[in-house]
């Protein structure tokens, strides 16, 4: 029998952004959408994360707002993939994408009961299939580092949304499954990373940050380790967050 | 081990539909419309059976699949004695009690706790009772003279291929079915699908009613997550969602077919 996500299929991100960015792929998309989609991938994530924080009552505040920003930026983004795709196929994804908003937003104003919670999850996942399946037409040029650390912020957004969902009670085999997905594909580019030869300061800095938070953060994403202080996790997963910026920053130069 | 039933019945429950479609405008009456619906219903909630217990399986019981299985078991129970007390032929009673021979089964494997193991076990046993389902849908329908029921038929196929759907992805999110066996058959009944949906929106309106396409329509939009998330490889699975979308597409069509029935057997 086999597990929810297969070896095969737990490479696909990894070999996206190997085979995407080798040139095997033709370029059928503006860059305009790619830019688009890659920011509703990285949005999907923070969206589910902030809506489980506020039911959680952690952090309800900032997460409220950026919850609000989400939703805005989601919006914004989608109208803008919208105009930027030609081809039906990639029009259809986007009347889906469009779809799904509709009905975040219908959820979003019902009062929190674990079938919404677990809805949020999965469209916010279509949300990510939609936006994954306009990227992958990318090709494009060489595998970069710049391509690792911007995926490696997806993965820690997406590990960290898992986290706040165990707490809430979303422990199926699915969820635990696509945590351990995430952090094992994180984990890889942590070695990749560690092993790039920086010779900027800060850099070298955000990536022995990254070596230190890491193995903590881990275990509480995959829940083995149960924090009784979400905010320890909350403040970890941000200075992992910012190292990554740091270097996203460093790679675009 | 896998399913090759599966398959052969899927086969054959759309050369069977196919059969029915035409007998509607022509058999000889004895059953009526609600016999025709009851039995396309029966053949239906089988496949919902399968998608509540994979949910429990995969622990995803947000939306409380006990609850809704425990309702489709009993909701059935009664539709199979509405069509025993029916006066049907002889031919018909061998498969009558094929159906409820593999009904038993089903509410055996039902009895225990999910495993994947029992998954292909009871999937098994819901493609034997679809299958014995769907020659006596064939026959009702043949003892059926009501006319303008080809796009009831139609939508019935819908329903029946969403649900099948949705219990085959549910199935295969879970891991209880195989990779090859599951992207064919997916293939499948999206065709089966876009056929039968080609067909009902492309016809006259004095054939398909207005009102039936506007809610094929909103069905429609609902079934995107299926196009979309039913064929992927990403290794990422939306069970929930999927279920939810099942049950809209499922209620809204019998919904449908309900406020038809009366219109047909006027």
């Amino acid at each position: 029998m086999r597990s929810l996500i297969s070896k095969k299929a737990l490479g696909v991100g990894i070999a996206c952004l190997v085979l995407g960015s080798s040139g095997l792929f033709a370029k059928s998309v503006s860059h305009e959408a790619l830019v688009q989609a890659e920011g509703i991938k990285m949005l999907s994530q923070d969206l589910a994360k902030n809506y489980f924080y506020i039911e959680e009552g952690i952090q309800v505040a900032s997460a409220k707002k950026a919850l609000k920003g989400d939703m805005l930026s989601l919006d914004e983004k989608i109208q803008k993939l919208q105009v930027s795709v030609t081809n039906k196929k990639d029009q259809r994804v986007v009347e889906f994408m469009l779809f799904s908003m509709d009905e975040l937003k219908a959820i979003m104003k019902e009062k929190f009961n674990a079938e919404n919670g677990g809805l949020i999850l999965d469209y916010t996942e279509t949300l990510l299939e939609g936006s994954e399946s306009i990227s992958k037409h990318n090709s494009g040029k060489k595998a970069t580092m710049l391509d690792t650390v911007e995926e490696m912020a997806f993965l820690l957004e997406r590990a960290s949304k898992y986290y706040i969902a165990f707490r809430a009670g979303y422990t199926d085999d699915i969820n635990i499954e696509q945590a351990k997905h995430a952090v094992e594909e994180f984990e890889t580019l942590l070695r990749q990373v560690e092993s790039h030869a920086y010779v900027d300061g800060g850099a070298i800095k955000a990536v022995k940050k990254l070596t230190k938070y890491w193995p903590a953060s881990k275990s509480f994403y995959l829940g083995i380790k149960e924090s009784e202080l979400p905010t320890i996790v909350f403040i970890s997963t941000k200075h992992m967050k910012k190292a990554l910026d740091r270097l996203i920053v460093h790679h675009q130069k | 081990m896998k399913q090759t039933l599966r398959g052969l019945s899927k086969g054959k429950k759309v050369g069977i539909l196919s059969m029915i479609l035409p007998l509607f405008l022509m058999a000889e009456v004895h059953a009526n419309a609600q016999d025709v619906h009851n039995i396309i219903d029966i053949c239906t909630s089988s496949q919902r059976v399968m998608k509540d217990y994979a949910l429990m399986g995969m622990k995803i019981e947000y939306h409380n699949p006990k609850k809704d299985l425990d309702a489709m078991v009993k909701r059935m129970e009664q539709e199979m004695e509405v069509m025993e007390k029916r006066a049907i032929s002889n031919a018909l009673h061998a498969e009558e009690l094929a159906l409820h021979k593999a009904w038993k089964s089903i509410e055996a494997e039902l009895q225990k706790k999910p495993t994947k193991a029992g998954a292909l076990t009871l999937h098994h046993h819901v493609n034997t009772f679809a299958h014995h389902c769907e020659v006596m849908a064939e026959h009702l329908a043949k003892d059926s003279h009501t006319r303008g029921m080809y796009d009831e038929a139609l939508l019935g196929r819908i329903n029946l291929d969403v649900q099948d759907l949705a219990a085959s992805y549910i199935m295969h999110a879970w891991g209880a079915e195989e990779d090859t066996e599951y992207y064919k058959e997916v293939k499948e009944i999206l065709a089966d699908y876009q056929k039968a949906y080609d067909e009902l929106e492309g016809a006259d309106e004095k054939q398909v009613s207005a009102k039936i396409k506007a809610h094929l329509k909103t069905a429609n939009k609902h079934f995107m997550a299926f196009e979309f998330m039913a064929e992927s490889r990403s290794g990422r699975y939306v069970p929930l969602l999927i279920a939810k979308k099942a049950d809209k597409i499922y209620t809204g069509i019998k919904k449908i077919l309900k406020e038809e029935e009366s219109e047909v057997e006027k």
